[in-house]
């Protein structure tokens, strides 16, 4: 459909997600368990490896820790 | 300069002016005087070997990198936006991300050409000493040991006092529908990585803020120094 409007698309779509929920207090604490932990995570690697603190791959961690791994790991629950 | 403050300022510059701003435009804006530069300042050996031989003028003075933080490259990059892509929300984006790192790095004792091009005089407050010339390690351990980690934490808890900027209830209504490029974006990736995207640059800032205070303060022992203009003990290698 590329003649429909991106953007409400979008917000319907976001709408249905739980992830992005109506209510902010009911991002679960899942989520800021996950956030806390990836956070964490980071900072203890980057303590070591600095490499790890640059822009592209601080983006990088995060993108990957806090969206693609949860999202294997629900696609990979049975 | 600053460093921890140049990835959270957006999230409370946007939690003050909403939809009117494009959140990627002021996130941009304020790393856009160091996104090209900084490895130049510090120098780099892996590929190509640059490095300037005086880092102190070439990151803030002129003839060097210096206007790039000051408030007229902001205004450049807005008047640019404006006339390419008719973008308010861009324009104004951008324009008060520079001016917020602008402003920011004043606070050290290189300090900024806040009047360039009609004057080179920098001003600057002398929080804290600028220590690129010493390399990054050096210049890390002096930051993060210096009043420069209470101006990181003070933004680190602006954004936190304002949680609700986080929140996905504010990307979704505030700041999604203020840019057209999360649309684009939207393409490409699912709703819940957009989300990560927005969160990344507070997750990245607190994520290094820990990360280098822990290696200064825990792996080295750095000496915490919160006077005006601290570290001392970078002073004295100069």
């Amino acid at each position: 459909m590329p003649d429909e409007p991106l953007i409400p698309a979008l917000l319907e779509v976001s709408k249905g997600h739980p992830e992005v929920s109506e209510d902010p207090w009911r991002e679960t604490l899942g989520t800021l368990l996950l956030y806390a932990v990836a956070l964490l995570a980071y900072a203890l690697l980057g303590m070591y490896w600095h490499f790890l603190l640059s822009w592209t791959r601080g983006f990088l961690f995060a993108f990957f820790t806090i969206w693609l791994l949860p999202a294997l790991f629900r696609r990979w629950r049975p | 300069m600053s460093w921890v403050a140049h990835d959270v300022e957006p999230y409370v510059i946007v939690r003050h002016l909403g939809g009117r701003v494009s959140f990627l435009a002021v996130l941009i804006g304020s790393w856009s005087p160091d996104l090209v530069t900084k490895w130049m300042v510090y120098g780099v050996t892996t590929g190509i070997s640059y490095h300037t031989d005086d880092p102190f003028e070439f990151h803030r003075g002129w003839p060097g990198v210096g206007p790039l933080h000051s408030p007229v490259f902001g205004i450049a990059m807005a008047i640019a936006v404006l006339l390419i892509f008719r973008s308010h929300p861009w324009a104004w984006g951008l324009l008060i991300g520079q001016w917020a790192h602008a402003f920011s790095d004043t606070m050290d004792s290189n300090g900024v050409m806040l009047l360039f091009p009609f004057t080179e005089t920098r001003t600057s407050v002398d929080a804290w000493t600028y220590a690129a010339e010493h390399g990054r390690t050096l210049d890390t351990a002096a930051y993060f040991s210096s009043p420069g980690l209470l101006w990181d934490c003070f933004w680190v808890g602006m954004t936190l006092v304002r949680w609700r900027v986080l929140s996905a209830a504010y990307f979704r209504d505030t700041v999604l529908p203020a840019d057209p490029v999360w649309g684009w974006t939207g393409r490409y990736l699912p709703p819940q990585a957009l989300l990560v995207l927005y969160r990344a640059a507070f997750f990245y800032g607190t994520g290094r803020l820990v990360a280098w205070v822990l290696w200064a303060h825990v792996l080295n022992s750095y000496e915490f120094d919160f006077t005006w203009g601290g570290p001392g003990w970078v002073k004295d290698l100069e």
